[in-house]
């Protein structure tokens, strides 16, 4: 079997990656500071939230949709090549999703997380639906989480290029 | 869906990826996140969404054609010296559990030397894949895949006597030939996930001696693997023309696809299938075939299943020597 980090390795390993992550200036992938000032994400602005969780919302809405496609309208143009992978990869299958509505929205910069609640399901022919539900607004289940991003006409679209989690 | 336990788990799981891969995960990051992140606000005057568009598309390494087809746009392949460079179409198979299984062969004569084979395109309805191959120096090789002439061996068998051969008085190992062929699971952003790695020494013309293998595999270092590798054993051809080995690598993982939905969310899980477990299996089987005459030939099959497999490509390469993991 491959090779495994020592205990002494892991936390070097530790050590390194946090020391890479914030020379790169990425702490936000995982600590999700507000304009870089190093302190903890804020909830959006009331207009910035609605705005970007409505965004995301009717971007889950139509890629639960028997037209999934649709969900590109809602896609940033630097994001719609891989959006075509969001599409294809449940191809073949029905995905369809109940009380879908947004919860905690979460601005950092010009980058939006919203989480969203409801229930998530998928049947594939021959098989039982597989579900998935959140009621937690601020859960930190990223398959509930869409990024979005504003853009430089003040809108806001969703990102492939934008870590969700925190 | 109780399945889901582990995409519950994803936080603590990439807490796990950092403290153990923290330079892949800054690698990835970097590659998926540092093009368009926070910087263009300000610039966006002046950014073209066209440009932007092949931006993503290059640090993402995957797209999908109109017709279905993924093109893995960024393959190793490109920063390599090949020789003869082509591109071989294969057909592959479906599994019982719906995946694909990939297989490639190159003929004797087109591995007599170092080879190099990459996955850059794949037809998920019928399994075809599309590699494109060239030929390397061995001085390449050995930059790619640290081959070396001095094998450390983990399984050795007597030859025996080559049957019926003119050669059988002659004394035992007079010369061998060393070969080995390696295959490789990568991720969207180049990163080698799983390798392995069949390794096998074999005496030349009809002369005793002594079979010698090993069979060495890699896996990055994300928490949470498990799986091994199981060796073939030393088959004798047929016509007693030489012997095969094989490595069967089958290796399993929960944090790619864990990783995958930390960057990209509800896009990534729905990317992935949907899957109801971030559970992925990686296979490699890995062959070499050496003839008593020193030529060899080597063949591959590979498959991948589950959570975020669509996302992942397959190299292949060989040559003489005796290769690390």
């Amino acid at each position: 079997m491959g090779q495994r980090l020592s205990g002494n390795a892991a936390r070097v390993g530790v050590a390194l990656a946090a020391g890479a992550l914030a020379a790169a200036g990425l702490g936000g992938c995982s600590g999700s500071s507000a304009g870089g000032s190093g302190q903890p994400a804020s909830p959006a602005s009331p207009v910035a939230s609605d705005a970007a969780g409505g965004v995301a919302l009717k971007y889950a809405t139509a890629l639960f949709s028997p037209s999934p496609g649709r969900a590109r309208a809602y896609v940033d143009p630097a994001s719609r090549q891989a959006f075509r992978l969001v599409v294809s990869g449940t191809a073949g299958a029905r995905m369809r999703a109940r009380g879908l509505r947004v919860g905690e929205t979460r601005l950092d910069g010009d980058v939006a997380v919203t989480t969203l609640l409801g229930r998530l399901c998928k049947t594939t022919p021959g098989a039982a639906p597989q579900c998935v539900a959140n009621d937690d607004p601020a859960s930190p289940n990223p398959i509930f989480k869409i990024a979005t991003q504003q853009q430089p006409d003040g809108t806001w679209l969703v990102t492939l290029a934008t870590p969700v989690g925190r | 869906m109780t399945a889901l336990t582990h995409l519950n788990h994803s936080r603590r799981s990439l807490a796990r990826i950092s403290a153990r891969g923290g330079t892949f995960l800054v690698a990835l990051a970097l590659c998926l996140v540092v093009t368009t992140w926070r910087g263009p606000v300000n610039a966006s005057a002046g950014a073209r969404p066209g440009n932007r568009a092949q931006a993503a598309a290059r640090t993402l390494g995957v797209t999908m054609g109109a017709d279905g087809t993924l093109h893995f746009t960024r393959p190793r392949a490109d920063r390599l010296p090949l020789g003869h460079v082509h591109r071989l179409t294969v057909a592959g198979s479906h599994r019982p559990d719906g995946s694909c299984e990939f297989r490639g062969q190159l003929p004797a004569a087109a591995t007599a030397g170092g080879w190099y084979a990459e996955e850059v395109a794949r037809n998920v309805r019928t399994c075809a894949t599309t590699y494109v191959v060239g030929t390397l120096t061995q001085a390449a090789l050995r930059q790619l895949s640290g081959a070396s002439a001095s094998p450390p061996t983990m399984a050795s068998a007597p030859a025996g006597r080559a049957a019926g051969s003119a050669l059988a008085g002659v004394s035992p190992a007079t010369s061998y030939a060393l070969g080995y062929t390696k295959t490789q699971w990568i991720d969207p952003v180049n990163i080698t996930i799983t390798s392995q790695v069949m390794n096998f020494k074999w005496p030349l013309y009809g002369a005793g001696g002594t079979l010698s293998a090993s069979w060495p595999s890699y896996t990055f270092p994300y928490d949470g693997w498990s799986g091994g590798t199981t060796f073939s054993g030393f088959n004798t051809l047929s016509d007693n023309s030489g012997w095969w080995v094989r490595a069967d690598g089958h290796f399993v993982n929960y944090d790619f696809a864990a990783l995958v939905f930390f960057l990209l969310g509800l896009s990534g899980w729905l990317a992935c299938g949907a899957p109801s477990s971030t559970r992925a299996d990686f296979y490699h089987h890995p062959k070499v075939t050496g003839y008593r005459s020193g030529s060899r030939s080597s063949t591959w099959t590979n498959s991948v299943s589950g959570a975020c497999s669509n996302l992942v490509h397959v190299s292949a390469w060989g040559g003489s020597g005796w290769a690390s993991a």
